[in-house]
């Protein structure tokens, strides 16, 4: 029959070593004792330890149900909320993971941990040459479970570190600008900003070109897309946000394409969603209408009789394609009713079949390529925000997930493999 | 697009293989006759069983050909994954490590349950091709993975808790049940293994929250539930192991971890709708 946990503990290393560990290895604080005695106590009591890890799972609770701040219910209030009970705002539980008394029960969590573990480990080192040889794969789990434990308050040492000398700050670039690093003696340039997207016209992706610049030297070039931060002397750049320049009027450079949908032969009537005079069995598509802060330009067309949609979305990233999508169901947009038949991203001048339907595309002015913009038309320009972020307890931080993965591994696979018979 | 018949299969041999476990607990074993027709019932259900897990892998594997990636992208297809893992790990206690321990008819539902849910959602409308920026990156794969294999355990020490309070509550029902000792060791045991990939399922999510978003911790309500988590568990382990807790008390402490790992994986969803929060986390 498997022994399990508390026996290995008990029983093993326990009967073995005297007391390295029992269970109610410890009381509450007796009243005879000095204060600070029964604080040092009560601390390294694990009664207190368990009510201290219960009471940091309840309140972190807390912080899900109510809207959550840094100006607490003021805060909120800023932002539109309008219920809210000053009441609770006082007790910190529109801010509740930065509320004095939170901080104040994690902070008891980590020196009771800190306690607890340091008391084990001197029972550890006492009982040491005392060990068994039966004891001996009982006391890797004992030694795992401790490096465990203080590699959980090297996190703490990681996280505290951070707080106080990290920084954490937005870089709003527009292309083409340079601005210096908030804490740093160094620049950052926006070279250029691009979205990429995927065949059915979803974002795929977006990418920061930028140039390090030291002393007025470009010192590093790196392209910053989402979980591919930039690294630079203890900085890193995020990619974090994106957008169209708010001055940005002109045209974007591209062509403008000839649709004509059959079906058996037949022409069948469109009609455009954005531009009521396009209307007809053969129509000329500009694309106009733009997405809010994206340079991706759409147009809808419908098909009445069939009950269809089409939607191409055009990007000047890739001014030789047009993302199509032909949606079935009457009412337009991609909600509950409609049906997707085909999404993909085409030539301007393909010919496209789907089920009874041939689309067909003719790209009108096929020289406004990539290389070909010409002048006429007003380069899009775009900005990319950009969160910078030091953190100089990331490498403790990180080193303290290793040790609590491996210790925790180790601990809890060598009963559950090795101690079950 | 997905094929339905292969997860309905699915349903169908999860919902005999119950059926099949349920037919040997009620069954007495005074007589010969029922002895041997308890252990027919036992093969049947362990056999529907290992089917059940054959077509949800099956399903697996044809959702990555589809979509050219794992299944862990959005909250259905965290939900395929986890019918299988929690049927996988179900079948490795029982068939593999331990086959007295006749857990079948109390975990087994769980993945039942799921394989309905995914059967019945639009695919085509909830699974998108691509995803989104954040999620492009290998620690969603090592995030997730672990989050399966993590709640998978709990999923099996829930069902030998409730086991547990069955034999406690009901000493009738005591017979049919292995004995209290030895589910109280391999509840326990389901939960360390658990624990240990809760917490690289955290850690990972923390060095990935970094890297995409440039804070590895922000009080996200995804993120606070799994912590939560992982503080009922801790307190389960040390309970157990310096405070000595055991039956009902241990037992009642698995099941409240358990609904706190179904909350965390979609009761947060509700709620960040209901309390207008905002959470990055999209399953």
């Amino acid at each position: 029959m498997a022994r399990d946990y508390e026996e290995l503990y008990q029983r093993e290393i326990g009967r073995q070593t005297g007391a390295l560990v029992s269970a109610n290895e410890d009381h509450l604080p007796s009243p005879e004792l000095n204060s600070l005695d029964r604080l040092h106590a009560l601390l390294t009591s694990t009664s207190t330890a368990l009510f201290l890890i219960g009471a940091v799972a309840a309140t972190s609770l807390l912080g899900t149900l109510l809207p959550q701040h840094p100006g607490g219910l003021e805060g909120l209030r800023g932002q539109g909320y309008e219920a809210g009970s000053p009441l609770l705002d006082a007790f910190g539980l529109y801010d509740v993971y930065r509320a004095p008394w939170f901080v104040l029960l994690l902070g008891l969590l980590m020196v009771s941990a800190l306690l607890c573990t340091l008391k084990r480990t001197g029972r550890l080192l006492r009982a040491c040459p005392r060990l068994g040889r039966r004891a001996r794969r009982k006391r890797i789990t004992f030694i795992a479970s401790l490096v465990a434990h203080y590699s959980m308050l090297v996190v703490m040492v990681g996280i505290l570190l951070g707080s106080v000398a990290g920084l954490s700050d937005m870089l709003y670039l527009p292309e083409g600008e340079m601005a210096t690093v908030p804490g740093a003696d160094f620049s950052v340039r926006l070279d250029r900003a691009e979205e990429r997207y995927n065949p059915d016209g979803s974002v795929r992706d977006w990418y920061s070109y930028v140039t390090v610049v030291e002393d007025g030297q470009d010192v590093k070039e790196y392209v910053i897309e989402v979980n591919h931060p930039l690294q630079h002397r203890g900085f890193a750049f995020y990619q974090s946000e994106f957008g169209l320049m708010p001055d940005q009027t002109g045209p974007l450079p591209l062509s403008p394409v000839r649709l004509q949908v059959t079906q058996d032969g037949q022409p069948l009537q469109m009609i455009s969603m954005f531009d009521a005079s396009q209307t007809g069995e053969e129509l000329d598509l500009v694309f106009t209408a733009s997405v809010p802060d994206s340079p991706k330009k759409i147009e809808v067309i419908v098909l009445p009789e069939e009950g269809l949609q089409l939607w191409l979305s055009r990007y000047p990233t890739l001014p030789d394609k047009v993302g199509l999508r032909v949606l079935e169901g009457e009412a337009v947009g991609m909600g509950e009713d409609a049906e997707t038949l085909f999404a993909e991203e085409v030539d301007t001048t393909a010919t496209v079949t789907v089920g009874r339907l041939v689309i067909e595309m003719e790209d009108l002015d096929p020289d406004l390529g990539v290389e070909m913009i010409p002048e006429a038309f007003e380069q899009p320009r775009f900005w990319s925000g950009l969160r910078v972020v030091k953190n100089p307890g990331l490498p403790l931080i990180w080193l303290g997930f290793m040790g609590m993965s491996l210790g925790w591994a180790v601990v809890f696979s060598l009963p559950i493999f090795g101690g079950a018979k | 697009m997905m094929n339905m018949g292969l997860l309905w299969a699915a349903v169908g041999t999860l919902g005999v293989a119950t059926l099949a476990y349920l037919v040997q607990f009620v069954i007495g074993d005074k007589e010969a006759a029922e002895r041997s027709r308890r252990r027919w019932a036992g093969w049947l259900g362990s056999v529907a069983a290992i089917i059940s897990l054959v077509l949800l892998t099956v399903s697996v594997i044809q959702f990555v050909t589809i979509y050219k990636r794992l299944p862990l992208g959005t909250f259905v297809e965290t939900a395929l994954i986890m019918a299988w893992g929690f049927t996988l790990v179900y079948l490795a206690a029982e068939v593999l490590v331990e086959r007295r321990l006749r857990a079948g008819l109390f975990v087994l539902p769980l993945p039942l349950l799921l394989t309905i849910y995914i059967a019945v959602q639009d695919w085509e409308r909830m699974v998108p091709r691509h995803l989104m920026p954040a999620l492009q990156s290998y620690w969603l794969q090592v995030h997730v993975a672990s989050a399966m294999v993590a709640y998978s355990s709990f999923a099996l020490s829930f069902g030998l808790a409730v086991m547990i309070l069955l034999s406690e509550r009901l000493p009738g029902l005591a017979a049919r049940l292995p004995q209290e000792r030895s589910l109280n060791a391999w509840a326990s045991k389901a939960v360390a293994l658990g624990f240990v990939f809760e917490t690289i399922m955290l850690l990972t999510g923390s060095v990935w929250a970094q890297y995409a978003w440039g804070r590895y911790w922000g009080w996200d309500p995804k993120e606070t539930w799994a912590l939560i988590t992982w503080l009922v568990y801790a307190f389960y382990l040390h309970a157990r192991t310096v405070r000595a807790w055991k039956g009902r008390r241990l037992a009642w402490t698995a099941v409240v971890g358990f609904a706190v790992v179904i909350f965390t994986w979609f009761g947060v969803n509700w709620l960040t709708e209901f309390v207008k929060l905002r959470s990055l986390h999209t399953y």
